[in-house]
């Protein structure tokens, strides 16, 4: 029966999200028809389709599912709903990188911007585990504390740098976040992190599962801590990290995705993550299309938009939740 | 008698502070001892190196003879099952589910659930009383009821060895007594050799077999409950005094007050 629910769950989620990727196809500053596809009006509309829109649609989509899934490995990790890659300055470190390498002089090739994003995620990831170690060991809510500040601390210098070089407008996909230079050579990259990051959730679902309760449970359950938890942390800053490379700093998804799903089901790690991952990529293709389509001429910054859009949910959400809690 | 788990001439302690200072302490198996001690005597401490989660500054602690930093987390787990002091329960999962996590240790390749698993879940859950409520979600049950739950969760392990950190001590009086019968009649009917920390002397002697009594990290008695319950012990390790009554041999500690702290 339970097995059953979750099938026709996976399978709307499914379904949504191809109409999703359909409409974010289709739309845009010019909509196009759906017959586009078998009877092109002109070269242009079929260059644009496959060449502009497909790979952008497509990187979205991958980003909004690797944002999600690496936004709840986080909560579960760290035990508190509310902890984001974003929050924590996981993905600021990867933003301040990629302005680093730039600044350095290296050209931001597809893979340049991977392997940057990804080495400023794993630093700063690493600091801020640093900042939330104390003498009985791992703390969540120093986790949070100090990677908001963190967080705070390497935006201002990836703001400061990029305005004082008058750089601003060459890093804004770096800073407000968007997909509109989505190329395949970078879909491609980002469907390699999804296959390792979706393959081991769905390889360690009942360990990152059993992660959910304390340290100490978890070892008297027979679980491998520390070996896990490494596989926890890279798959985050894995995630996080080609995430920045592609669509720049991106927040809300990690937290507000996870939080949404676990509102309407609730559930644990393993009943949740692939509904979770399924909405990442649905709201990120919404949120793409509202950004492009909706004024048009000009494209909104995707990252402000998710947080005004995540912002709004949530506040409903909690406001909603204090009434049913009384 | 023989010994289940046993420390020899162990130090323990966090980074360069020794909590438990070179001592011999051996558990019987089959038998339910209780850990006792005033705070910060080192029992916590202990329940950590003993049952494997912390590494012993020097000395071993052997699991039926071998010593435990030999075996994997996983072996570990199958031999000894232990649930700490305080424990997350996370949101959105039903007690069957927690349970069901019970059987990690036992489980292989992808952790689907066997016939065996799902008898041991269900057995365990029942031991603990909660068939009718196995598919509520946990968040929505009592601070008792979580603690069964948790327990059942421990028992789906199938270990020789059931370990606990203070089980009782946020829980009302009956649910305190519930949770202590339970432990008695699991130690009755599957000669479940438990080891458990306990703040209240008198459960305590009530129901168990063995004491060890620590102080300042050294053991100070160990023995049956009549013969680590005296008076001296009450004045010595705890600065209390107190009239002990024997009730069938069980000592039980009336008109307790405080002696004054020497300043």
């Amino acid at each position: 029966m339970i097995f059953h629910k979750k099938r026709v769950l996976t399978g709307c989620l499914l379904l949504a999200l191809g109409f999703a990727v359909l409409l974010d196809t289709l739309g845009g500053p010019k909509w196009y028809g759906i017959s586009e596809f078998w009877r092109p009006t002109s070269k242009l509309a079929t260059q644009i389709l496959w060449d502009v829109r497909i790979p952008r649609v497509l990187a979205a989509m991958l980003v909004g599912i690797l944002l999600a899934t690496g936004g709840l490995l986080l909560q579960t990790i760290s035990h508190n709903p509310l902890a984001d890659p974003s929050i924590i300055g996981v993905n600021a470190g990867a933003n301040l990188a990629l302005i680093a390498g730039e600044l350095a002089g290296l050209a931001l090739t597809v893979l340049n911007a991977f392997w940057l994003a990804l080495i400023g995620a794993l630093l700063a990831f690493l600091v801020v585990i640093g900042l939330s170690l104390n003498k009985k060991g791992f703390s969540p809510l120093r986790l949070l504390l100090g990677g908001t500040i963190f967080s705070g601390f390497l935006s201002s210098i990836s703001m400061a740098v990029s305005f004082m070089t008058n750089n601003t407008q060459q890093f804004r996909v770096i800073l407000a976040g968007g997909f509109s230079g989505a190329n395949y050579e970078q879909v491609g990259l980002l469907v390699l992190v999804a296959i390792v990051v979706v393959g081991s959730v769905f390889f360690f679902r009942t360990e990152f599962t059993l992660l959910g309760l304390d340290h100490q449970t978890t070892v008297g359950l027979g679980l491998s801590f520390k070996k896990l938890m490494g596989i926890a942390i890279a798959l985050i800053v894995l995630a996080a990290g080609s995430s920045v490379a592609v669509g720049g700093n991106i927040g809300f998804v990690g937290v507000g995705v996870p939080q949404m799903v676990n509102f309407v089901h609730p559930g644990s790690f393993k009943a949740n993550v692939f509904p979770i991952a399924l909405c990442g990529g649905i709201f990120m293709l919404f949120a793409d299309l509202i950004s492009k389509a909706a004024v048009s001429s000009v494209e909104l910054p995707l990252s402000a938009l998710s947080a005004i859009v995540g912002g709004i949910v949530l506040f409903i959400l909690v406001a909603f939740k204090k009434k049913v809690v009384k | 008698m023989t010994d289940s788990l046993a420390a020899k001439d162990l130090t323990a302690g966090y980074g360069h502070k020794v909590v438990i200072d070179h001592q011999d302490i051996s558990i019987a198996q089959g038998q339910i001892t209780g850990l006792i001690g005033p705070n910060g005597s080192g029992k916590s401490t202990l329940f950590n190196v003993l049952n494997g989660f912390e590494s012993p500054i020097s000395g071993t602690v052997t699991l039926s003879g071998k010593p435990i930093s030999r075996f994997s987390a996983r072996q570990r787990a199958q031999q000894i099952a232990c649930l700490p002091q305080r424990t997350v329960i996370p949101d959105g999962i039903t007690v069957f589910e927690l349970v069901s996590y019970g059987r990690y240790c036992r489980q292989r390749g992808f952790h689907h659930l066997s016939q065996t698993d799902r008898k041991a879940i269900n057995d365990a859950i029942q031991a603990v009383h909660m068939t009718s409520k196995a598919d509520e979600l946990l968040t929505s049950l009592s601070g008792g009821q979580q603690q069964r739950a948790l327990i059942a969760m421990t028992l789906a392990q199938d270990s020789r060895i059931l370990m606990l950190d203070e089980p009782t001590t946020y829980l009302d009086l009956t649910n305190q007594l519930e949770i202590l019968n339970l432990l008695q009649e699991l130690n009755a009917k599957f000669r479940k050799t438990i080891i458990i920390v306990l703040h209240d002397l008198n459960e305590a002697a009530r129901y168990c077999h063995r004491l060890v009594c620590l102080v300042d990290g050294h053991v100070k008695a160990t023995g049956r409950p009549i013969d680590v319950i005296t008076k001296a012990i009450l004045a010595d390790v705890f600065k209390v005094d107190g009239d002990i009554l024997h009730d069938h041999g069980c000592p039980q500690i009336m008109n307790c007050h405080t002696l004054a702290m020497p300043s």
